[in-house]
């Protein structure tokens, strides 16, 4: 039995909350301890602090003299929001969306323990109230001497008073008027006895059947000061006829008639009031008939009065007890109040019925048990989940029988076979209101959203709904049925943070972050808050149609990896988004080692489409043939030509060079396609490229597999696929672009992670005898697919771990140069090049602005390009993109006739004419280049927005450049730029 | 005019940059990525890929007009001058804004009979050039025209009951869109009316509707009308036109006015006389237009645009589509969801210029739209194009495929200049690409007398000669025919028997090629022929087979060899498996169930004779088809009456040879034939049928138990 605590009382616990909130603002001021708060752990630059009775922590940043809450200081503290570090969603049999938090479920009633571990503290919640049944902790029954002692321990008279006005006084008492029925110590149900003919139904209308068959010929007894008055009263009457009747007095004069008539009528009175306590005693244990609800109370185990034994009451017998009469709320919690500070807990109140047999208070199965750890690691702060140690409700049985008798007193006992019940923990929310900003601060919320996104704080842009994204984009093992009508920007950054006036916070998550979203909200009402947190997708789940309805499923079991995320603070100058930047990019160096780039010159990404296929009638039956767009002379023909134009850096990608063109077939092997020409005019390509020092890099895709495989292929789709949670083979397929939904065109299947080394080692083995040292890996760093199969579930961070090993083993292992696409983070260490960099952010409603945090981050240490110039709809723009955030550019080429493509499923190839494109696209990377050249392999210093549409980047070596995305020429600090033009030059400032 | 000649001159720039990659026009603030990739229409109603023709560059809110929020803002209105007219219904009040976006009035109350007069829940808004305001004030049940400051001119109420009793005594007047056209009659359109567009005149009279579409019965209207009862009828009669959404006047005077997914242009008279000679008609998402499971487009607001070009707002999708003045769509942008620039409840759409402005009624908010190069090199290639500058034109759509090889109408269009040019092979191929089949076949014609004319020496000697050789060959195998009786024809069958034994390959092939030549015969002496066909061994058999084979390949070579003019299969998607299915089954079907039904109704014919005769009677169709097929090549789409007539002689005398073919193996009356064919044709009916539903009750079953396993897996 675990102790109930209810530690600080709640009207106590308001006024201490007054107080707080009062000294909340003056602490922060002078960043001394925070009121309430206690030191719990110390490094150079942070110190750690705890609020015991409220668990939310704090942090000083003894730089800057800031402090920092996990939850704002000046919130409403009655209703109890923002008032949490964690946030859970999990689902009920009957609902699919229950939230809970660790103030409200867990904090409130007590529910916590606070440990110090090295170097921080560890808090430990139990989400949930535990006994939800119990309204109030007060015993219904409680024996004399238990109830002088709770007397005795409290102080005040009148609360003592108060008490014992609601609490009567009772025992059952033999009476010799009564037949003593005692049918012994049996617990069988009554309906035995009624087979039997041993025990008669109770009448429900007579006391007495009550109290010969229940209390075994026990009279109630009450020491109460109405029955008392009403007693004496009787004695009276009775003293007065008995001295009438001495008088001699006639029994039939009338004031004998009188007083007779006044005697039955104060008997009869005295006998209803009793009776009403002895109802009020017998649904302690039945329960009460409320007419709409049914029966209300007491115990679950019996069904009706004619259930209960005389066993239930034997404790009652000649035992003076005082029994509980009101039901009147506001007493009751008045009285709770008292009670509590008497030390009455609820093992007391277990005890208690468990004597007198009542339905002692009943175990929730709803709780979660969650610890938390924080740290402080020299600048930053550490907040850990250790997930091992998570639990949930999980096929916990629902159905139990009460046993007065058990020898060891587990009164409680649930049934193994029953019933049984789980309850799915599938989100958690992490420091939801960590730094969180009030509705009248400035500031902006940054998420990692394409290359990065501010949300203005309070923008009022209350139409639109809370930003919610998935790290490294979305999980395509969970199927989406309809798709959104814009592309979507992936978070390839686990990183997130907040600038607040003069200061800022960042956090990057560093264990967990596949399962993570960041989600950003804006204060929507007054008394709400900017917030921008992680929450991590502990199961995944899916809606599946069974035909006869639709039933959420979900993952087999927890993600049981650890979740960690690091805070770290920034203040002053520093205190923006560059800033934060700067210091992920420090994070990062320091991690993982990174070095600067070594090539002089910008390289130009020239990627050349090889073969695609395409349906054709050959003799009326459709055949799915390849269709060459860039054949290896060609390739070679058009590099020469790029290279002879006076290109000096040019990294060439060919995809679609694989056996089945662009969605090529299943990677076991090596081959080239057929159709692009001869094995030896291939090697000739990679001969020629070397020989001109080229780096070339073939592209290849791991992570999904053409469905258009043939039982000779290496794939064992049953056991290489991925599946749904629906049990069905993963797959996606592009979408219909009316109507959003899966069209089938170009499906590919899913592959599951545990099959990945095997199939990249196959790859491998036979890719190295090209004797080329370079690979473009086309979709390992962008995209992290779960395996949601039943017995060899993979999940997605168990799967961005294998994607980073197969990366590490290609890059290091392998030993081949990389060129990436996209780019989530886990890749920067093994990446050589990225193309296809997220340039701008997904436009979510609630972003203002986007700005290249990505961008700051990688330059100088990977090389990297945007979006094919060919696909984006204004090319001056993404001209100035890459001047502005030092990037390449990147060129998707065919050199053949591009209506080959009409009518082909990869007709979305738009605007690829190598011959159309060559000479402008000389011209523009030679501009470009140009304009880079002193800015290779410098990072980025600075990013500077100078009016609207005007940037300027400034490196670590001075040099700077500014570039205008408007129509118009702007004047920027007595300088012109033209209109789409650029000024470059060294100095941070514009003169 | 204006716009059309700064376009003529954008397209001039256009051509002149040559090397130009974009022109986009500025947008600074939130880089976006771009939205979901765009799309067109093919021929084949399959959605295929696009660039981006609009991008959002800036979102005006209440807000940043200095306006305060909008609330509910229900229509907009660009006038001449380019100043933009917002009704903001929840705040009834009209917000009028400058080329710049700067607010220029704000019409909350205004004076009337020296009284102050509100709107109620305004509406609608139209402009006239002179400046005068026209509100459709729907709380009160009025047209209220207010001059360029505000001031109250007049209003227009509800049309008098009286006039043409085209009004109902109980109608509660609710207008809800208004336009005015240059000479000043006032267009509304009316909660309630479904009746068309209401107008009033200048006085502000009403004068009746216009644009009500003619209800066309279908044949089945006929049909029912032919049993209904005479109350019945007139209740029929009364089929309701459904109720317009919005109206929008286009520079030329027409009306165009939109329901549902339907627009019409309306000429002064009320006369739809919108072209549609497009792929598809102009209603919005083609692919989902004739779904029963999908939502066909609804528009919401149409825009008219210069040159006869107009823009529709989808609100169910939330998309833009634009079509030109023939009704082919140009490009489609937009979407609904919760980017900063989608829409989440589209409610009006305008142009200004070559901007366009869409109106969000729950964003309370405008998004304002500007081309992207590709689609200013679109109009820049139509106007070139109306203009009569076809060269500069095909260079303006040759940019076009560029960005879009998969836009057909650039291939037509180049093809139209390559024509005019008197390019015709290079224009059949742009037309074919372009899948324009009229396009093809004119040019085609003047390829095909290009060809004539200067092979003149050549053709028409060599049409001589050929006609002196069939005349020969004619005459040659008339003698011989004569020559060898009927008698004798099949004695010489009959003395093919014994050759049964001979099991050689030789013998065998001989026999196999007399069996096909016979079919000659039976084609032109079916009476005889099928008599004697009946009487013939085995090989007829094998003959047969070979006929049906020919048959099928003439089917599979007539869907993929038709002429481009005729042939409007999607090439990529023929399948020959399905083509043979498609005329294996049919045949089959009516040959088990002719044989069971003429077993039963005294026929003489074994299925074995049923089978060969069926096959020979098919060969009219193998002997009309495969010429035709190859006749059709060169043939225009003016000479198709001549190539359908043929396609109908085919199929006409296979029928009656069918018939024939019934009479003489049965031994049955004419008539009786006739009805056993007939019966025939509802026995395969009902065999299709019991098919069917076989089929589909196997296939509920199959559902049921997968379902329940599913259920069991989840739930277990």
């Amino acid at each position: 039995m675990e102790r109930r605590v209810r530690t600080v009382p709640k009207p106590k616990l308001f006024a201490l909350f007054i107080v707080l909130a009062f000294a909340a603002p003056l602490c922060t001021a002078a960043a001394t301890v925070p009121n309430g708060m206690q030191l719990v752990a110390e490094t150079e630059y942070l110190s750690l602090y705890v609020n015991e009775a409220t668990t939310e922590i704090a942090v000083l940043d003894k730089r800057s003299d800031v402090l920092w809450h996990s939850n704002p200081p000046d919130r409403d503290l009655r209703s109890g929001a923002a008032s949490e570090t964690l946030r859970i969603a999990y689902a009920t049999p009957n609902t699919d969306r229950v939230e809970m938090d660790s103030y409200n479920h867990s904090v409130a009633f007590g529910q916590y323990t606070i440990v110090p571990i090295d170097n921080g503290v560890r808090v430990e919640y139990r989400i949930g109230d535990e006994y939800k049944s119990v309204k109030y902790v007060l015993p219904q029954l409680i024996s004399e001497s238990r109830m002088n002692e709770i007397l005795s321990k409290v102080a005040s008279a009148s609360d003592r008073r108060f008490i014992l006005d609601h609490y009567v006084l009772i025992s059952l008492e033999r009476d010799p008027d009564l037949p003593e029925i005692d049918l012994g110590r049996s617990t069988r149900p009554w309906w035995k006895f009624w087979q039997t003919g041993s025990r008669p139904a109770i009448d429900e209308s007579s006391v007495d059947s009550v109290e010969t068959i229940l209390f075994g010929g026990h009279r109630l007894v009450a020491k109460d000061d109405t029955l008392t008055s009403r007693q004496q009263t009787i004695d009276r009457l009775e003293r007065e006829i008995e001295e009438l009747r001495k008088s001699g007095e006639a029994e039939d004069s009338a004031q004998m008639q009188r007083l007779l008539r006044d005697l039955n009528r104060a008997v009869s009175y005295y006998e209803s009031d009793r009776a009403k306590l002895v109802w009020t005693l017998v649904s302690k244990y039945r329960g009460t008939i409320v007419a709409q609800y049914g029966r209300v109370g007491g115990r679950s185990d019996i069904q009706s009065i004619n259930d209960l034994t005389q066993d239930d009451f034997r404790a009652l017998r000649n035992s003076p007890t005082y029994m509980l009469n009101t039901d009147t709320p506001f007493y009751l919690a008045d009285m709770e109040q008292i009670f509590a500070e008497a030390g009455y807990t609820i093992a007391d109140m277990y005890a208690d019925h468990v004597h007198y047999r009542l339905e002692p208070p009943i175990k929730s199965l709803e709780v979660f048990v969650i610890p938390i750890e924080y740290r402080l690691d020299g600048d930053s702060l550490v907040v850990r989940i250790p997930m091992e140690e998570v639990s949930y409700p999980h096929e916990v049985p629902t159905e139990f029988e009460l046993d007065f008798e058990d020898p060891g007193g587990n009164v409680i006992r649930y049934k193994e076979g029953g019933k049984r019940q789980t309850y799915p923990l599938y989100q958690i929310d992490v420091l939801r209101c960590f730094g969180a900003a009030g509705s009248d601060e400035e500031g902006y919320i940054f998420v990692p959203d394409g290359c990065g996104a501010l949300i203005y704080l309070n923008n009022g842009r209350t139409d639109y709904p809370i930003y919610s994204e998935p790290i490294y984009g979305a999980d395509r093992s969970i199927p989406v049925e309809q798709a959104v009508p814009y592309e979507k920007q992936p978070n390839c950054l686990p990183v997130f943070g907040m600038k607040k006036g003069e200061t800022a916070w960042y956090a990057v998550i560093e264990k967990g972050e596949a399962v993570a979203s960041v989600r950003a909200d804006i204060a929507r009402t007054r008394d709400s808050y900017n917030v921008v947190l992680a929450s991590f997708s502990t199961m995944s789940r899916m809606l599946i149609d069974t035909g006869g309805g639709k039933v959420m499923t979900y993952q087999p079991s927890l993600y049981r990896g650890d979740i960690q995320i690091r805070y770290f603070f920034l203040s002053g100058e520093s205190a923006d988004y560059v800033g934060m930047a700067k210091g992920y990019r420090g994070y990062l160096i320091a991690k993982h080692g990174l070095k600067r780039v070594d090539e002089n010159s910008l390289p130009m990404f020239v990627e050349f489409v090889g073969a695609v296929t395409k349906v054709q009638p050959v003799m009326g039956v459709p055949v799915t043939v390849p269709v060459a767009l860039t054949t290896f002379e060609d390739a070679t023909t058009a590099v020469r030509e790029l290279l002879g134009a006076g290109i000096e850096n040019i990294k060439v990608r060919y995809s679609g060079w694989l056996s089945g063109g662009l969605l090529h077939d299943f990677p076991a092997r090596a081959a080239a396609e057929k159709a692009l020409g001869s094995f030896d005019q291939f090697r000739r390509l990679v001969e020629f490229l070397d020989k001109e020092s080229v780096d070339f890099f073939p592209d290849v895709r791991f992570l999904e597999v053409t469905t258009r495989n043939t039982v000779l292929d290496a794939l064992d789709i049953r056991r290489d696929t991925a599946r749904f949670l629906n049990g069905l083979m993963a797959t996606v397929s592009e979408y219909d672009p009316v109507t959003l939904t899966p069209s089938g065109v170009n499906a590919r299947y899913i592959l599951s992670p545990s099959a990945l080394p095997d199939l990249v080692d196959s790859f491998l083995k036979d890719y190295l005898r090209y004797g080329n040292k370079a690979l473009s890996l086309g979709d390992l760093g962008a995209e992290v697919n779960a395996d949601y199969h039943r017995s060899r579930f993979v999940d997605r961070q168990r799967a961005r771990e294998i994607i980073e090993e197969q990366c590490k083993k290609i890059s290091q292992a392998a030993g081949l140069r990389t060129l990436f696409t996209t780019g989530n983070a886990y890749v920067f260490p093994y990446a050589r090049h990225i193309v296809d960099v997220p340039t701008e952010c997904t436009g979510h409603g609630l972003e203002n602005e986007a700005v290249p945090f990505y961008q700051i981050v990688v330059h100088g240490l990977i090389d990297f390009a945007g979006a094919p110039i060919n696909s984006v709809a204004d090319t001056r723009k993404a001209k100035l993109k890459a001047i502005e955030t030092g990037g390449g550019l990147y060129f998707r080429w065919i050199t053949g006739d591009v209506s080959i493509l009409k009518g082909t499923d990869f007709a979305d190839l738009l605007n690829v004419e190598y011959q159309r494109w060559r000479d402008d696209a000389v011209a523009m990377h030679l501009e470009v280049s140009g304009a880079l050249k002193p800015a290779r392999g410098r990072l980025i210093e600075n990013h500077e927005k100078l009016a609207d549409g005007v940037y300027r980047t400034t490196y670590d070596n001075g040099y700077a450049v500014v570039v205008n995305y408007n129509n118009t020429p702007i004047q920027v600090g007595g300088l012109t730029i033209d209109a789409y033009g650029y000024w470059l030059g060294m100095g941070g400032e514009v003169h | 005019m204006l716009a059309r000649d700064s376009i003529r001159c954008l397209a001039v720039a256009l051509l002149v940059a040559g090397a130009l990659i974009s022109g986009l026009p500025a947008s600074p603030g939130v880089a976006q990525a771009d939205p979901y990739p765009s799309y067109t229409y093919d021929f084949w109603k399959n959605p295929v890929p696009a660039p981006q023709a609009y991008l959002p560059t800036r979102i005006i809110s209440g807000d940043d007009i200095g306006a305060g929020p909008l609330n509910q803002p229900r229509d907009l209105f660009v006038d001449a001058n380019r100043n933009v007219y917002i009704v903001d219904t929840g705040n009834n009040r009209l917000v009028c804004l400058d080329e710049n976006w700067n607010l220029r009035l704000v019409v909350s109350e205004f004076f009337h009979d020296g009284q102050v007069d509100r709107f109620r829940t305004p509406l609608g808004v139209c402009v006239t050039d002179d400046g005068h305001i026209f509100v459709a004030d729907r709380g009160n049940g009025r047209i209220v025209e207010l001059d360029g400051e505000g001031r109250f001119v007049r209003q227009i109420g509800a049309p008098s009951s009286d006039a043409e009793g085209l009004v109902a005594a109980d109608f509660v007047y609710r207008p809800f869109k208004v336009a005015v056209d240059r000479v000043g009659r006032v267009y509304v359109l009316a909660e309630g009316v479904y009746d068309g567009v209401m107008v009033f005149d200048l006085a502000g009279t009403f004068r009746g509707f216009i644009g009500s579409p003619r209800v066309k019965p279908t044949i089945a209207d006929i049909f029912w009308t032919r049993f209904a009862t005479e109350e019945q009828r007139s209740r029929m009669a009364l089929f309701l036109p459904t109720e317009y959404n919005t109206i929008d006047l286009d520079d030329t005077g027409f009306l165009y006015a939109c329901e549902k997914n339907q627009v019409r242009r309306l000429n002064p008279a009320g006369v739809d006389v919108l072209r549609r000679s497009g792929f598809h008609d102009p209603v919005g998402d083609v692919s989902v237009a004739d779904q029963a499971w999908q939502e066909p487009s609804y528009f919401e607001d149409v825009a008219a645009r210069e040159s006869g070009i107009y823009s529709v707002l989808d609100r169910q999708r939330g998309r833009v589509f634009t079509y030109n003045s023939n009704g082919e769509l140009l490009y489609v942008f937009g979407g609904i969801g919760y980017a900063r620039d989608l829409f989440s409840s589209p409610a009006a759409i305008d142009s200004a210029g070559m901007q366009i402005l869409v109106l969000d009624r729950r964003l309370n908010h405008v998004v304002v739209f500007e081309p992207t190069a590709y689609a200013l090199a679109i109009h820049a290639a139509l106007d070139l194009y109306h203009s009569g500058r076809y060269d500069e034109s095909a260079a303006v759509w040759r940019r076009v495929l560029d960005w879009n090889s998969n836009y057909d109408q650039a291939y037509s269009g180049i093809g139209r200049s390559q024509f005019m040019k008197a390019e015709y092979t290079a224009a059949m191929r742009s037309f074919r690409l372009g899948n324009n089949r009229k396009g093809y076949s004119d040019a085609l014609r003047r390829y095909r007398e290009q060809v004539i004319r200067t092979n003149f020496n050549y053709i028409a000697p060599g049409v001589v000669c050929l006609g002196l050789a069939v005349w020969g060959i004619l005459r040659l195998r008339k003698s011989r025919i004569s020559d060898r009786s009927i008698g004798k024809a099949e004695s010489s069958l009959r003395q093919a028997a014994p050759a049964d034994t001979d099991r050689s390959l030789g013998t065998r092939l001989r026999q196999f090629g007399r069996g096909i030549r016979y079919a000659l015969f039976v084609v032109f002496h079916p009476f005889d022929g099928f008599d004697e066909l009946k009487k013939r061994g085995k090989e007829a058999v094998s003959a047969a087979t070979a006929i049906l084979v020919l048959v099928v390949l003439t089917y599979v070579g007539m869907s993929q060899y038709t002429g481009f003019v005729f042939n409007t299969r999607d090439l990529s998607k023929v399948n020959v498996v399905f083509l043979a299915t498609s005329v294996l089954f049919p045949f089959l079907l009516w040959c088990a169930v002719n044989w069971s039904l003429t077993t039963l109704a005294d026929g003489k014919g074994t299925f074995r004779d049923i089978y060969v005769a069926t096959a020979y009677a098919l060969s009219p169709i193998v002997i009309i088809n495969v010429p035709l097929t190859l006749i059709s090549n060169v043939l225009v789409q003016e000479e198709g009456s001549f190539y359908y007539l043929f396609l109908g002689i085919s199929l006409a005398w296979s029928l009656i040879l069918i018939l024939i073919a019934m009479m003489s193996i049965h031994e049955y009356e004419p008539g009786k034939a006739v009805w056993t064919s007939g019966l025939t044709v509802v026995g395969m009916g009902t065999v299709v049928y019991l098919g069917i539903l076989f089929f589909s009750v196997i296939n509920v079953m199959a559902g049921f138990v997968s379902s329940i396993r599913t259920e069991l897996i989840l739930r277990l």
